[in-house]
């Protein structure tokens, strides 16, 4: 099986890992467009490098695209061009400024690893969308620390594509619900040039009501943290983090807590989490619990309602 | 079994639950408290203990005195730091990161080295030397942390993780190697390496009666374990973070007859039941 790689930085390499730890037999094929770097990663990792995919005419069977989020879709066309047979493109899928799409393919997946949580396929498996009244989201990290360079101190990047758009990918997964209307928006830049803190409030078609705060330079977190608080109509409230579900009753009282030793799950390698190695065999298989090219455009469509709301320019 | 304490009570590490691993960090918000914290534990029995060679880790050993007969496990890197790098500057911030951290002797003998070949094996003799503080006593024990090593499985490199091993033997340490992937790291050891090396060398994994966070799954490494490899073996996660009822879960790690196991808490009552009921 031929898989090509664009882009061996933390993601290309992570992904790399795994499908090269779960499945030794593959081949592997990067494009890594920096010179220098490209030139000691060949000599260390069994693949073979290439500077653009200008010489790459022959289809693979599995393209993952782990570049920044401004060449995505040029990426994607040439993988759809060259009759690639299945895609993963790393989240957001081009960003919050990709709204439309227009290209016909098949197996498009684009990476919102936080699905493949086993707290959030509890959820997923035990609370009825229609049963959702309010549902709360937040990622919490100590990610910047100094301003960025590049491309991560640029438009697509910030805290909102960058972090946010996960917990939106998991809101809309949960709630089944990717139509919403901003009600306030809240941006600030601390350390970078763009957004690192976001704190929004939106209502669905069928008005749940859902909210967010993204905050990627909290000094005091170690590990990125996500949560997700759920109050459903009948009263019950869930607090659901990557660890652990606590179930309230109407009148805020502990009933019920689940943690990750209780969903213990195993898998064949480990690295990063094994939400990581989940997403990968999922992506080897039928890729059921990924989100596809749809689930990414209506993220990237929030993102872009959050960030314009106010009407002023963001950056 | 010789039992050792763990830091990530002191660092805020939890993995059944944030928001104790947040209370904690906040009550071991000082160098001092952490050093009180293990000189305490040593006194009661502990055989030693582990320690991070984070910003506080590295003060800890750099500046702190401990009984000799204790034993330090000290393991590198700090991976936040290096993932924050990456994230705000790319992957070449790394080398540059390590080339201007390291000595100017390491940079010119091994450095030109790296240079020269671009293996990535030469980058371990000037981590080392970047991370380990000059005061760390020889004989020490110096670990290799779980991401690095599983990345380097993943990415077929488990020649780095035997250069390591060489190194660290040679700098008058003894090593030690933390994965989640322990079947899979002895089947890449295997063979490799010389018995006077394998001998001191310890491999760090997770082990509980749950099974959780056990891989690739708790019937393997139990087999790994009963297999009796010739090097040392320390369980980690012994009561699941924090999940399951200590007694059974000290009289299960008991019966698998391991060499070594790590345990972290914020109670000195908690070290004390516990390194009792594994004595005992």
């Amino acid at each position: 099986m031929k898989i090509l790689i664009y882009g061996f930085g933390r993601m290309g390499l992570t992904h790399f890992s795994i499908l090269n730890g779960l499945y030794p037999k593959l081949k592997f094929y990067i494009v890594e467009p920096n010179k220098i770097f490209r030139k000691i990663v060949e000599k260390n990792i069994k693949a073979k490098f290439y500077k653009d995919d200008s010489n790459l005419k022959e289809a693979f069977d599995l393209t993952l695209i782990t570049t920044p989020p401004s060449i995505h879709l040029m990426l994607l066309k040439n993988s759809i061009n060259r009759g690639d047979k299945k895609i993963f493109i790393e989240k957001p899928f081009g960003g919050h400024t990709n709204i439309n799409y227009d290209l016909s393919a098949n197996k498009i997946y684009i990476g919102y690893v936080l699905r493949f949580n086993p707290c959030i396929q509890w959820v997923k498996k035990h609370i009825n969308p229609e049963e959702i009244n309010s549902i709360h989201g937040q990622y919490l990290s100590n990610t910047i620390e100094k301003k960025p360079s590049g491309w991560r101190n640029g438009p697509f990047s910030g805290v909102l594509n960058e972090m946010g758009s996960h917990v939106i990918d998991l809101i809309q997964y949960i709630t089944e619900a990717n139509e919403m209307d901003v009600t306030s928006s809240i941006k600030e830049s601390v350390v970078s040039d763009v957004d690192d803190i976001v704190d929004a409030t939106l209502k669905t078609k069928n008005g749940v009501s859902v909210s967010m705060y993204f905050n990627w330079v909290k000094k005091d977190v170690r590990k990125p943290i996500f949560s997700i608080e759920i109050e459903k109509k009948d009263g019950l409230k869930y607090f659901v983090d990557q660890q652990q579900i606590k179930e309230y009753d109407k009148n805020g009282v502990l009933i019920n807590r689940l943690s990750v030793a209780d969903l213990a799950e195993a898998v064949p390698y480990y690295l990063r989490g094994i939400d990581f190695t989940k997403q990968m065999t999922d992506l080897m298989d039928e890729g059921s619990i990924m989100a596809n090219i749809n689930d990414a455009i209506g993220v990237n469509m929030l993102m872009n309602k959050i960030l314009s709301y106010e009407n002023y320019p963001r950056r | 079994m010789k039992i050792i304490l763990g830091d990530n009570q002191f660092f805020g590490v939890n993995h059944f639950d944030l928001e104790k691993g947040q209370q904690t960090k906040l009550y071991f918000n000082d160098v001092d408290k952490i050093k009180n914290f293990i000189n305490d534990s040593l006194s009661v029995g502990m055989d030693g203990f582990m320690i991070n060679s984070n910003e506080k880790g590295y003060e800890i050993i750099d500046k702190c005195n401990f009984n000799n007969d204790k034993e330090i496990h000290y393991s590198i890197p700090y991976p936040h730091k290096y993932a924050n790098m990456i994230n705000e500057n790319g992957m070449m911030s790394l080398f540059k990161y390590i080339y201007k951290n390291t000595s100017m002797i390491n940079n010119i003998t091994v450095g030109s080295k790296l240079l020269f070949s671009r293996n990535l094996k030469h980058l371990v003799p000037l981590a080392l030397d970047m991370e380990i503080p000059k005061k760390l006593k020889k004989g020490s024990y110096i670990y290799i942390q779980n991401i690095i090593t599983d990345l380097l499985i993943g990415m077929g490199r488990a020649d780095i993780l035997i250069h390591f091993i060489q190194t660290v033997t040679k700098m008058g340490y003894k090593p030690g190697i933390i994965t989640l992937n322990p079947v899979m790291l002895d089947r890449l050891l295997k063979n490799k390496l010389k018995e006077s090396l394998l001998k001191e060398l310890i491999i760090c994994f997770n082990v509980n009666k749950e099974g959780f966070n056990v891989f690739p799954y708790l019937n393997k490494v139990e087999e790994l374990i009963k297999s009796k490899p010739n090097y040392k073996l320390m369980g980690m996660s012994i009561f699941a973070s924090g999940a399951s009822n200590i007694p059974s879960s000290i009289q299960y790690i008991k019966k698998l007859k391991l060499d070594y196991v790590v345990f972290g808490t914020s109670k000195i009552e908690n070290v004390t039941s516990n390194l009792q009921r594994l004595k005992a």
